[in-house]
């Protein structure tokens, strides 16, 4: 048996079980479980889960011949120890068969017990592996192969990234650097990656010098085993865990069974590998190493180091959850340049100079010293300069987007103090509040619902999942694949300052039917008493068509509502055939005499769903992203047909109609994809037109170009139904109209805060919605926004004062929350 | 098992001040202490590492935030506000009511013209703009 075929063994062994741990990870969290796991967003997950006891006798059968030469020829503690792991795993596979656990996976304890449970067999196995393998001779690590490696891999990886910046810079939305700031940049990346290289270097060479004492050969192997399971450990818990929001102690804890699990399933291949030229002289490096010790794969691996970089992060870049993969793919690439660079460098030994320890030493603290030195020099180079592009706030943020390995590198090291760890403290304590327990609060716009003169109007409120304002013409003149929408705009009120109160659609849909803030928790049950939307539906007799998807469930189920979209895959639903089915309902229904109220959340956008479509030439939509430009007008059509059918049968005139989002996208800014935690502005930002009828619309006024939020809809609904809603306060919504000769105050005194459904990232909106501050607690950073002439945001400097009045404010705003649902944090 | 010193046989040496520790005991206890200072050394250098990445901000100034959250109504607190956020329109628009309260008309002028240049869509300076001849 190879080693090759014994490690890909493992790597498939491991990746089953490792795989059903993240599942039960995901469904732990509360927020992953109602967004992803439940709806069954992904179309082939529900169908691994359904199987999943059935994919175990799949791991049995690849793991099996790979412990046959052992079971006949290893030793015979090794022998008994193989066959009892078989023999366990048979027990297991019929229990599960029995026993589908995967199944029962939900947001409680008993799934992240689960989850642990998941590392035990492939724990084993590696310990089945340690016992039947030929125990490796060691010689001790020569002092300064350690440094020589460290210092040769930092370069490696620095250089493999700065090769790419080239690649990225066309393909990177918003990073212009000049040439200066750029050289700056590079230069800060090259002495940080020295300076955590060397410091990887000086805590490994005293580990190793510590286990020397032992005089055990095994023992300098074990240290460095075991320092690869504690750096792994803070990755995870720094990168991973972090964007879960799981809480501190439960995320050490994962971080470190999964890193153990890592490093025994490594090691136990390590020993299974048949030793490299006699192993004559192997030490703890060799040994480690072993698994891609291949001579051709040592140099080839070396060489293209920045092509291995690209296709890990090119894999994952569309769908990423805000670097979160592509931060383990660079922690990847670190690993195996530190291999591959450990490995060549014996060979070289006659181009390499021989070092001492203590020379060794001395320049590993030299270059710590010099790269601690690197920020503040290069804050200095800029103040000398004059030149404002150069301000490193700026330049080094940018430059992260090109290059994966400063970024993470930074992400590692950033630590908060003080008043800012305080805050994100906070912030933590109020988030993702998936297992306390919360009741409902009773929200009323309006007491009771009086009689009109006329009959309230239609409504037709069509949410598309992600979409962007600035990819529609109204919004953006450079714009010509949305003429529908155009046109469906010029009679219409175009709200030029909207926004979303939540990112990401979790907590965003719900608050717009609540019309104002709730607690972050994924959900308050039953949701009614705050369902301010519905509670209209009911007051003004409105029958309802509603996409079925997954959040749907918070509306109570009546007659008078019809699902539409039953029979496609939440994933799947389109405006085309939303309205397609929509218009056969309401051609059936044509007597009815009760308004019609429609609401649909097309994800024909989103990311998850655009990763699957064919690829649209870029010629197509020059200056756009041409997938998504795509599906934007195909969407227009659509929506465009749908209008043109309200005309046809008369009930434009009687309907409002509004087209917005729930959340915008990142299509590439600073490289970021998708929407996950974050809340920048191109996520925040939204698309709102609302179209009234013109006898309405007569009487009513409204000022587009004062702030607008999504959580505004609702009471907009009540005043357009003649049911003026009431202030309930800051956390809610107020109408977008008014009675004519009483316009909107425009509330630019006002502050408005607003949330990520899926993590501590909260920000305040200001000024109007000129300004925007964003804390984002995940990544422990604050960053402000002000917005342009053209409507646009761009990144302003933070200052004492912008970071010390939006702090205030959010603090204050989340209070509130918390009083009102009557929430009080752990200490 | 290979053949370092390390593992096998250390070399021998002495510690002056205690003559009666055999040679490779005292060695050993050499290594010991080099090791543990080595140790420190680095968990010392990572520790500065971590405090020199470690962000902290300071508290702004009362009269920062007050500007921010509770904007002065006279004319010199007005202008020395302006002065810290030159971009902040509300100001601008407080200080342009404030100069036609005092009969100042063209200052005020003045002011909702640099309102408007800083966002043109704004409505109140656009409306109050309209309205002067």
């Amino acid at each position: 048996m190879t080693g090759a075929v014994i490690g890909i063994a493992r790597g498939l062994n491991a990746a089953y079980f490792v795989g059903t741990c993240v599942y039960c990870l995901l469904s732990y969290s509360s927020f992953a479980y109602a967004q992803f796991i439940k709806p069954q967003l992904v179309g082939w997950i529900p169908g691994v889960a359904a199987t999943h006891h059935q994919w175990f006798w799949l791991t049995v059968l690849i793991t099996t011949p790979t412990l046959v030469p052992a079971l006949r020829r290893g030793p015979s503690a090794g022998r008994v120890v193989a066959a009892i792991y078989l023999g366990a795993n048979v027990c297991l596979g019929v229990w599960l068969l029995l026993n589908p656990v995967l199944l029962l996976a939900g947001p409680n304890s008993r799934t992240l017990v689960l989850a642990m449970l998941c590392l035990v067999p492939p724990f084993a196995l590696a310990v089945v592996d340690h016992l039947t393998a030929v125990r490796p001779a060691l010689h001790p690590i020569e002092p300064s192969r350690l440094f020589k490696g460290a210092a040769a891999a930092s370069v490696a990886v620095w250089l493999a990234y700065l090769l790419l910046i080239p690649w990225y810079i066309p393909r990177t939305v918003g990073v212009e650097l000049s040439w200066a700031a750029l050289l700056l940049a590079v230069v800060v990346s090259w002495l940080s990656h020295l300076m955590v290289f060397a410091l990887i270097y000086l805590i490994a060479a005293a580990a190793v010098a510590l286990a020397a004492l032992l005089r055990r050969p095994q023992a300098e192997y074990w240290t460095l085993a075991a320092l690869c399971a504690g750096a792994l450990a803070f990755v995870f818990h720094r990168v991973v865990a972090s964007a879960l929001s799981f809480q501190s102690a439960e995320s050490w804890v994962l971080s470190g069974g999964l890193s153990v699990l890592f490093v025994a399933v490594w090691s136990g291949v390590a020993w299974q590998q048949p030793a490299a030229g006699g192993d004559a002289a192997s030490d703890a490096v060799d040994v480690w190493f072993r698994p891609i010790a291949n001579r051709l794969l040592v140099v080839g691996g070396l060489i293209l180091l920045p092509l291995i970089a690209l296709g890990l992060r090119t894999a994952v870049v569309h769908f990423d959850w805000n670097f979160l993969l592509q931060k383990l793919g660079v922690t990847l690439v670190w690993a195996l340049a530190l291999g591959w660079a450990s490995l060549t460098l014996p060979r070289l030994a006659s181009i390499v100079p021989p070092l001492s320890r203590r020379a060794c030493d001395r320049l590993a603290v030299a270059m710590v010293l010099v790269g601690l030195a690197a920020a503040p020099a290069a804050t200095r180079v800029a103040r000398w300069s004059g030149e404002a592009t150069l301000d490193p706030e700026f330049v080094l943020d940018r430059f992260s987007a090109l290059d994966g390995s400063y970024q993470l590198l930074r992400s590692l090291l950033k630590t908060n103090a003080g008043a800012d760890a305080d805050l994100y403290r906070f912030l933590k304590a109020h988030s993702t509040l998936g297992r306390i327990s919360a009741s409902p609060v009773d929200v009323n716009f309006a007491d009771a619902f009086h009689a009109t003169a006329t009959p309230p109007p239609h409504v037709f409120l069509f949410i598309v999942d992600s979409l962007r304002r600035d990819y529609l013409s109204p919004y953006n003149a450079a714009v010509t694949f949305t003429p529908a929408t155009q046109a469906f705009a010029a009679e219409s009120v175009v709200f030029e300052r909207a926004f979303s109160r939540y990112g990401a659609t979790g907590l965003s849909v719900p608050a717009l039917w609540a019309g104002g803030m709730m607690l972050h928790k994924q959900y308050i049950e039953p949701f009614s008493p705050m369902n301010t939307l519905e509670k209209l539906l009911d007051g003004a007799g409105y029958r309802r068509f509603i996409s079925d998807d997954h959040l749907v469930n918070l509306f109570r189920d009546t007659p008078a509502t019809t699902l539409l979209d039953q029979q496609i895959d939440e994933m799947d639903h389109t405006v085309c055939a939303t309205v397609t089915e929509l218009q056969s309902r309401l051609e059936a229904t044509t007597t009815d005499p009760r308004p019609i109220f429609a609401m649909t959340r097309p994800l024909q956008l989103h990311t998850a769903r655009l990763v699957r479509d064919p690829a649209t030439p870029a010629s197509a939509y020059p200056g756009f992203v041409p997938g998504y430009a795509a599906q934007v007008a195909a969407m227009d059509r659509c929506f465009g047909g749908f209008i043109g059918y309200l005309k046809q049968t008369g009930l434009y005139d009687r309907s409002v109609v509004i087209l917005t989002s729930d959340h915008g996208e990142s299509l590439g800014e600073d490289g970021r994809w998708g929407h996950a935690y974050t809340l920048y502005p191109e996520v925040v930002q939204i698309p709102l037109i609302i179209h009234v009828p013109p006898a309405l619309r007569a009487t009513m006024t409204a000022e587009p170009s004062a702030v607008s939020l999504s959580t505004d809809i609702t009471p907009t609904l009540y005043a357009l139904a003649g049911q003026p809603p009431r202030d309930l306060g800051d956390l809610y919504g107020v109408p977008l109209f008014a009675a004519s000769g009483h316009p909107p105050p425009v509330r630019r005194r006002d502050s408005f805060l607003l949330s990520s459904s899926y993590g501590p990232v909260y920000a305040m909106l200001r000024h109007n919605g000129r300004s925007l501050y964003i804390a984002d607690a995940v990544q422990g950073m604050d960053l402000a926004f002000e917005m342009r002439a053209d409507g646009r945001m761009e990144r302003q400097t933070m200052t004492d004062v912008i970071r010390t009045v939006n702090r205030r404010l959010m603090r204050d705003h989340i209070g509130q929350i918390a009083a009102e649902y009557r929430f009080t944090p752990a200490p | 098992m290979g053949g370092d010193s390390r593992f096998d046989k250390p070399p021998a040496s002495t510690i002056a001040d205690n003559p009666s520790m055999p040679d490779n005991e005292r060695d050993h206890m050499k290594q010991a202490i080099a090791a543990v200072c080595r140790l420190l050394c680095a968990l010392g250098i990572l520790g500065l590492v971590v405090l020199v990445n470690r962000s902290q901000s300071d508290e702004a100034s009362a009269d920062g935030v007050r500007c921010e959250l509770d904007p002065p109504r006279d004319i010199p607190a007005l202008e020395a506000c302006l002065a810290r956020s030159p971009r902040d329109v509300e100001l601008v628009l407080d200080l342009a009511a404030a100069y036609e309260a005092a009969g100042r008309p063209a200052e005020a002028h003045a002011q909702y013209v640099r309102a408007a240049a800083i966002d043109p869509r704004d409505v109140d300076a656009r409306r109050r703009l309209d309205q002067q001849p």
